[in-house]
């Protein structure tokens, strides 16, 4: 379980105040994803690192299955794995599988059990075969499972994976992903750092969106498919509209049209503004066939909130 | 795997991992030893040496006991903070504290394949210099142990100061600096303190490396017991008692000063 309560973080860079993460704060039950997206710079990976322990809070505070970041750092620590997403947390020089031994080692496990849990790890994520070759010559798919095998080795209760498939290739995403979902259905906390939409749609249960250190909205994804202040209007006419009255359309939001399906997609920037465009159609000598509201996918709803950035 | 061996595994395996620089590290210590040896040559044995007669009059021991000293002082001194240093470089220090071993305790564990390696180097240059260059010596072991130890514990101190200056400057450390450069120059480490000075020798006095120096000289060439190099136990026992809280309470600063800045991966 994670709750975080309006936690923030500034960083002083150069007699400048940055705020990396201001007043965020949002609960993760046990057996939950909460796919955490927004474009680079948004304050994701301080959050991770804040969660972490590694980073101290300016003010807020977090709790990790019931310990206090702020207070009770090793208890935190030993309830979280950790997948940083960074090739450069492994020694170079020592294989996989001696990796694991030495990191194992370090959070106490005993020598057989170790041996065991990380050949089953190394098995099931499909790196066995690969477990001798030296970190430095593993490709970055199977760095990338190397780190989510090493943040597994104490099967922690609570996981926060920042980015751990980015730049791999399908196969060992779905991999990954695979793994994910197995520990999602084993009743682990999971707070999933993306940029991959398409990832984020498929294992989150909810889904937070953050930009300039802010949550600017999160919810389960049919909440923000439905809450999203812009809709998608299908407007189907008996005949193609001319030019003057798609100018009147564009005053709604960005319209596309499609002259030889008569219809008129319409973003429609303010919802409220509905029954207004209904009454614009009704009132005009075209007659109307049909008007459809469509979901937004959540790559433009992240778009929305974010307003491109990235 | 225990936590310590898991150490020292990584060492070994990172080290021999370089066969060249491995042999290259060997072949260096040899040449150097050598080097002592005509060195000394050129000043000559000289029982009567008033500076040297403390020491047994051959300089050719004097040296190598001073360079074998000044290598633990080294690594006393310098492997906290090269060990920050180099964790920061590699990547790997944010993925040792995510561990459920104590920070103190990585701090302590990673040095212990540097000393176990500047221990071989030292038997190394000891048995070419007892046996090749016919250096004698008449030791102490008990008295030479305890001087050993107090010097690593009261310069390990300073060294964890120095850790918690790397935490936050990532490089250059002025603490390391101005110890291991102070304790080159006065401690006696080339030679005898008594050629200094009145002005240098009385600043030497004040680190505890030329303490440690003599009494180790005195352990390892004439065979002195604890009851004769006492003042200098004493003098070590109370550098340990001050530089170890310091270094604790100046590693945790530094520590929690780069957590609070977010630059614990930073180098």
């Amino acid at each position: 379980m994670i709750e975080i309560q309006a936690l923030k973080k500034v960083f002083r860079q150069k007699r400048k105040e940055v705020l990396a993460v201001d007043e965020v704060s949002f609960e993760v039950g046990k057996g939950v994803v909460y796919g955490l997206i927004g474009p680079n710079g948004a304050g994701k990976t301080t959050l991770v690192k804040l969660l972490s322990t590694l980073i101290i809070p300016t003010s807020g505070t977090a709790f990790i299955n019931g310990h206090n970041i702020a207070s009770q750092d090793s208890e935190v620590r030993e309830s979280i794995g950790l997948a940083a997403g960074t090739e450069r947390s492994f020694y170079y020089r020592l294989s996989g599988w001696q990796n694991l031994l030495f990191f194992g080692a370090l959070q106490k496990i005993n020598s057989g059990d170790l041996k065991n849990r990380i050949e089953s790890l190394l098995k099931r994520l499909d790196i066995y075969s690969e477990k001798d070759k030296e970190f430095m010559k593993c490709s970055t798919g199977e760095k990338r499972k190397l780190d989510l095998a090493r943040c597994l080795l104490t099967d922690p209760p609570v996981l926060l994976l920042d980015e751990p498939t980015t730049s791999i290739d399908p196969y060992s995403a779905m991999k990954i992903r695979e793994v994910i979902g197995e520990l999602k259905e084993k009743g682990r906390t999971i707070l999933l750092v993306t940029h991959n939409l398409y990832e984020a749609e498929r294992l989150c249960d909810r889904v937070g969106i953050m930009n300039e250190g802010k949550l600017v909205k999160e919810g389960s994804l049919a909440t923000l498919k439905t809450e999203a202040p812009t809709k998608r209007l299908i407007i189907r006419l008996e005949k193609f509209p001319p030019e003057e009255f798609l100018q009147k359309l564009r005053v709604f939001g960005e319209v596309k049209d499609k002259p030889e399906r008569r219809e008129i997609e319409i973003m429609l920037q303010d919802s409220k503004k509905l029954n207004e465009l209904i009454n614009l159609v009704n009132s005009s000598d075209l007659s109307l066939e049909s008007i459809q509201t469509r979901e937004l996918s959540l790559e433009e709803i992240f778009i929305k909130y974010t307003q491109g950035q990235g | 795997m225990n936590r310590v061996i898991a150490f020292i595994y990584r060492g070994w395996i990172t080290m021999f991992s370089y066969k060249t620089a491995l042999v290259l590290q060997f072949l260096s210590m040899l040449v150097t030893t050598a080097s002592f040896y005509f060195l000394a040559k050129l000043v000559g044995f000289q029982a009567n040496n008033p500076y040297l007669a403390q020491y047994g009059g051959n300089y050719m021991s004097f040296l190598i006991i001073g360079v074998i000293f000044q290598s633990f002082v080294s690594v006393s001194q310098n492997s906290f903070s090269s060990t920050i240093r180099n964790e920061q470089l590699m990547g790997t220090l944010e993925s040792l504290l995510m561990s459920r071993t104590p920070l103190y305790q990585i701090l302590v564990y990673s040095t212990l394949w540097t000393f176990i390696f500047t221990l071989i180097n030292i038997v190394v240059i000891l048995a070419a210099a007892i046996l090749v260059f016919k250096v004698s010596l008449n030791v102490n072991y008990l008295s030479a142990f305890i001087i050993f130890f107090l010097s690593i514990i009261s310069l390990g101190g300073i060294g964890m100061i120095s850790a918690g200056v790397i935490m936050v400057t990532k490089q250059g450390d002025p603490v390391s600096w101005f110890v291991t450069m102070l304790s080159a120059f006065l401690s006696g480490v080339y030679y005898p303190i008594e050629v200094l000075p009145k002005f240098l020798k009385s600043l030497a006095l004040i680190l505890p490396n030329t303490h440690a120096l003599i009494a180790l000289r005195q352990t390892l060439t004439n065979h002195y017991s604890i009851s004769q190099v006492k003042d200098q136990i004493l003098i070590l026992a109370i550098f340990a008692l001050v530089t170890i809280p310091l270094g604790i309470i100046s590693f945790k600063l530094g520590f929690d000063r780069s957590r609070k800045e977010g630059t614990l991966s930073y180098y």
